[in-house]
């Protein structure tokens, strides 16, 4: 009863997750050690490799584009000077890389309640030009608001329910994909999103009362 | 059943993920309807929040960043292994660096206020500089009087603290002399001695100096020290585009006053009913107490009176300076208790007058409210003193008036000194040389003047 209108998007979806699913879990050997030579070729595959992914994840848990793509670049700097340091992904790139980034989500919304001057997951609305989208603004108003409510019940999960939450969802990863970045099996993964979809419904259900 | 539950919602959204509407799932599990209606609903909106634009932009912007980062960090790594860098002086820095890694949240505050703190010494540096040439009248003059204050002020010495005040002394007459050169009309204010007064014209330091009908002279206390040529003084007044300064107030800086002391503390000296501070730097005398006569080096400030020195009036011993006795130091002479108070005569040449005491043939008499003196005395005129002895040794005039003995004063002077050394000699022989003081009696026989270069000469 909350979600009928919401319904019409599945066959987009569909679309999008067509080339989705044959994505290695593990990273070929050579382009880590091309990576730890600091390699610019090696990053910039890297870069081209990871980049949307990660800006997926961020910008489904943060509320405007500016901070999800700070949050992004971020992710970059930190491989590279933890490789630089030799603390680096040794095996498992891209696990690492959403790990990191789930990391810098969190501090970043620990960094806004401990300074509470306004609710961190209200959407700035300044961040789309409604004059210049070609959207119908009142759908980019109720889609604001859906996103809004969502980061809303996602901030009062835990942290491994929010990832498997983002890694399927937003991500759009396998089941044995989440498992193999979040480093658990697949029967603790549907645990746990299972889990996760409860509390979040409860979490929604309390925030629209 | 709850691992089937598990098994069924992923079942159910593996589905709705390639595009299967709910409903469809839910009739496909019909015993699990009513709990996956929820839970898929709730799929089905996180499903919805698809993020579709990648911002393509942003993400050449930050590739470019990364191999820039990527190309520092390299060429830094290949700067490590160089065995001939300096690499290894880095480590303890770093070391330092990640040590301070808490101040990172203030990094930024920390840059500005250091780069305030910067900018406000290299301005307040050239202000300094620029304020040091100004006049007064000018905007940066303050700032210049304001330095100087605070140079006197903390200044690590008496010595240095009175060498900073005499330069400032003579950096405000400079100023004068400079505005009186610029023919600018300006209020200004400076120190120095009165060379010359005459009439409305004064000279101070050099400065003609205006003395207008309404301009305000400040004596010392009760009118005690009248201003004369000699004297340091305050004036505070105008320049003027005829090269003068128009005197609004000319007041005694520095000058000296005798008294009893009538309370002393650590802070205040108070002496003819007027209370004078004593400041760290005040020299004092060891030992003054009340009721001591002493004398007082005053410095006339603004709104109170500072003691610069109190010192225990030591009146001077009879010692006749005068060349016709300058050789009796070799036997001072010496007063008998007996004179105390007995009343003495001497002829002799006026040489000083001063409010206080007048010195006459070399000799110090305390002039007091009763000593009676008679008029038209100036300085070089022989006259003839009636003196009383003070147990302290010092002299004080009882009467003074002219004496024309026919320029034989000094003679009786000195036949009167040889004849009180006689008698001194006859009456106490026992007596040695060195004594506290002396005096010379009066002697109804003048007798006959002689010549005595030598005291020894005089014995019989």
């Amino acid at each position: 009863m909350l979600y009928c209108h919401s319904l019409g998007i599945y066959t987009k979806i569909g679309i999008y997750l067509n080339g989705f699913s044959h994505r290695l879990m593990t990273s070929d050997s050579s382009e880590l050690e091309r990576l730890h030579s600091l390699d610019p070729q090696a990053i910039s595959a890297i870069h081209n490799q990871y980049y949307a992914d990660i800006y997926r994840f961020a910008r489904f848990r943060v509320s405007d584009e500016a901070t999800a793509e700070d949050i992004t670049s971020e992710v970059f700097i930190r491989l590279l000077e933890a490789v630089h340091k030799g603390s680096g992904p040794r095996t498992n790139l891209r696990g690492w890389l959403l790990r990191t980034t789930a990391n810098i989500v969190n501090d970043h919304y620990r960094k806004l309640y401990n300074r509470p001057a306004e609710d961190p997951t209200v959407i700035h609305e300044n961040s789309i030009d409604l004059y210049l989208t070609q959207e119908d603004p009142v759908l980019i108003l109720e889609r604001a608001e859906k996103i809004r409510v969502v980061q809303r019940a996602l901030e009062k999960i835990t942290d491994a329910q929010k990832l498997v939450i983002t890694l399927r969802f937003a991500n759009k990863y396998s089941l044995e994909d989440t498992a193999n970045i979040m480093g658990k099996n697949t029967n603790t993964i549907k645990a746990l999103q299972c889990r996760a979809l409860v509390s979040l419904r409860k979490a929604i259900e309390s925030d629209l009362e | 059943m709850k691992q089937k539950f598990v098994d069924i919602l992923e079942q159910c959204i593996r589905l709705m993920i390639t595009g299967v509407p709910l409903e469809n799932c839910l009739k496909k599990f019909p015993d699990h309807a009513s709990e996956l209606n929820q839970l898929l609903k709730t799929a089905e909106l996180m499903n919805s929040l698809q993020v579709e634009k990648i911002p393509l932009d942003a993400k050449a912007q930050n590739q470019m960043k990364l191999l820039a980062l990527a190309e520092s960090l390299s060429s830094g790594s290949k700067r490590g292994k160089n065995i001939f860098s300096i690499y290894w002086l880095d480590l303890p820095v770093r070391k330092v660096l990640q040590s301070m890694d808490f101040l990172r949240p203030l990094a930024g505050g920390l840059i500005l206020a250091l780069g305030i703190a910067g900018i406000f010494i290299i301005f307040s540096g050239s202000l300094l500089i620029t304020s040091a040439k100004s006049l007064p009248g000018d905007s940066l003059y303050p700032v210049k009087r304001v330095v100087e204050d605070i140079k006197v002020y903390l200044a690590p010495s008496r010595e240095v603290r009175n060498e900073y005040e005499h330069v400032y002394s003579e950096e405000r007459v400079d100023e004068v002399f400079e505005l009186m050169g610029l023919a600018r009309e300006q209020k200004i204010s400076f120190e120095g001695i009165i060379s010359s007064m005459d009439g409305s014209n004064w000279t101070v330091n050099d400065i003609p100096v205006f003395i207008q009908p309404d301009t305000m002279i400040i004596v010392g206390i009760d009118g005690a020290n009248v201003m004369v040529p000699g004297m340091y003084v305050e004036v505070d007044g105008n320049t003027s585009i005829q090269g003068r300064v128009y005197a609004n107030e000319i007041h005694l800086r520095e000058y000296q006053i005798i008294g009893i002391v009538e309370e002393i503390s650590a802070e205040t000296l108070k002496i003819w009913g007027i209370p004078i501070n004593i400041s760290p730097y005040t020299q004092i005398d060891p030992g003054i107490k009340v009721g001591d006569e002493a004398t007082v080096l005053i410095r006339s400030e603004d709104d109170l009176l500072e003691a610069l020195a109190i010192l225990l009036e030591m009146h001077p011993e009879l010692t006749i300076k005068t060349d016709y006795s300058s050789e009796n130091t070799a036997t001072q002479l010496k007063y008998s208790q007996t004179d105390y108070g007995d009343e003495q005569s001497l002829f002799g040449t006026l040489e000083i007058v001063s409010p206080d005491y007048w010195v006459v043939s070399g000799q110090k008499f305390y002039i007091i409210s009763d000593t009676e003196i008679s008029e038209e005395i100036s300085i070089g005129d022989v006259i003839y003193v009636k003196y009383i002895i003070e147990p302290n040794g010092s002299f004080t005039a009882v009467e003074i008036e002219v004496g024309d003995d026919g320029g034989i004063s000094r003679e009786i002077d000195q036949q009167e000194t040889l004849e009180h050394l006689e008698d001194q000699d006859d009456h106490d022989s026992s007596e040695d040389t060195e004594s506290d003081g002396g005096v010379t009696d009066e002697s109804e026989d003048h007798g006959e003047p002689e010549e005595a270069a030598d005291p020894t000469d005089n014995q019989p």
